[in-house]
């Protein structure tokens, strides 16, 4: 009896797994959901959904982003040198380009959702283009998206600060999306200005 | 001829005097002289901070340091009246991912050579400042090196370095020891 169970249950583990299988190999659509491959349209995964919370303290998710292309930077607020750099930098290229990239969004997503709430994105913000949209959200939401943007965040704790103190080590480039949501370039840390420039003109008529 | 006998030792005790004056004045000199020549061997340039956002109570701010002298220096710390505490800090940016690390060593400065710190560098970082500093604003900093001692330089603040080549900086590559290769799963 218990042996008859047994095998009954192996041939049904044997369907599902030959299912399952079969699935993947025929079906665009379920690869990409369990595998991540993007379809095979040669563009790397990343990016995908996510759902955060903006400076304004309103639930954002991908979707809303869809529509038009979009230029995320992650950094936090804590962050003395590289981020406000970058911001800068982001604020002096849509000064530049003018009219050229109304169409697109700018948004700063926060690698360190403990420390910057809303409000103190909001606040952060105020020193930068005010196109540039803030987000954050709980750690498990933040870490959510950095995984499916490849985006690496690592806390690290500073040795003489007082009250656990700590940085936080994070992927440096600006992520240039289309207005589908796929990933379509990035702008290095420290790359010519002229390049930038000519990123974003791209990302603005083709992306 | 008591006069003669007082006077001459007036005289005397006036000559001792004013060699001892002399030797003061001439050692003071020479002491001096020393004292800017080290000083001078390094020279400050390029100094500027940041803009703070609203609220932040903390930014960088950059120097370029020149050491003319015959011996090596070492910035050893940095303070300014508007931060609370002032560390010297390196950020790098390896395989895309931007690190920042206290260097509790300080800095040195070969003799003819050069450090100019940039964004996505060296730095001078400010943490506890009541007041956020404002483009426009000038910032008193002193720098503590080892050998030509406290030197004080205005950090003049905005937005982005003056001139085009403001990433990175060139200190002889020095040995600060990044990890390099370290695992991580970022973009490129």
């Amino acid at each position: 009896m218990s042996l008859r169970k047994l095998r009954i249950f192996l041939w049904v583990s044997v369907a599902f797994v030959a299912g399952l299988s079969l699935a993947l190999v025929i079906s665009d659509d379920v690869r990409e959901r369990i595998l991540h491959t993007g379809g095979g349209e040669g563009v790397a995964a990343i990016g995908g959904p996510f759902e955060l919370v903006d400076h304004r303290g309103e639930t954002v998710t991908h979707e809303d982003f869809l529509g038009q292309p979009a230029v995320y930077f992650f950094g936090f607020t804590h962050c003395p040198d590289i981020c406000p750099t970058t911001l800068f930098e982001i604020t002096s290229w849509i000064q530049e380009l003018g009219e050229e990239v109304d169409d697109l969004r700018f948004a700063f997503v926060t690698v360190d959702p403990e420390r910057d709430g809303p409000e103190v994105v909001a606040q952060y913000l105020q020193a930068f283009d005010e196109r540039i949209v803030g987000l954050t959200g709980t750690p498990e939401q933040v870490s959510a998206m950095a995984e499916n943007w490849r985006v690496y965040v690592r806390k690290v704790p500073l040795e003489d600060g007082d009250g656990g103190d700590y940085t936080v080590d994070h992927t440096a480039s600006v992520y240039l999306m289309d207005s589908d949501g796929r990933f379509f370039g990035t702008i290095a840390f420290g790359e010519a200005d002229d390049n930038a420039l000519a990123k974003l003109r791209r990302l603005a008529q083709e992306g | 001829m008591a006069r003669a006998c007082c006077g001459s030792g007036a005289r005397d005790w006036f000559a001792a005097l004013t060699g001892s004056l002399m030797a003061l004045l001439i050692a003071g000199t020479f002491a001096a002289v020393a004292d800017s020549a080290s000083e001078e061997a390094i020279a400050i340039e390029e100094a500027w901070a940041r803009p703070m956002p609203t609220g932040r109570e903390l930014g960088a701010g950059y120097v370029t340091l020149r050491n003319a002298g015959d011996i090596a220096d070492r910035l050893v710390a940095a303070s300014t009246p508007r931060a609370e505490r002032t560390e010297l800090h390196e950020t790098t940016v390896i395989d895309d991912v931007m690190r920042m690390r206290p260097l509790d060593g300080g800095i040195e400065i070969e003799p003819g050579g050069s450090i100019e710190m940039a964004p996505g560098g060296l730095h001078i970082m400010f943490l506890g400042v009541a007041e956020p500093f404002s483009a426009g604003e000038r910032i008193e900093l002193r720098l503590e090196f080892e050998q030509a001692g406290e030197r004080t330089v205005v950090l003049e603040v905005r937005a982005r370095p003056n001139g085009d080549s403001h990433h990175g900086n060139t200190h002889g590559d020095a040995d600060h020891g990044h990890a390099h290769g370290e695992e991580g799963d970022h973009a490129h």
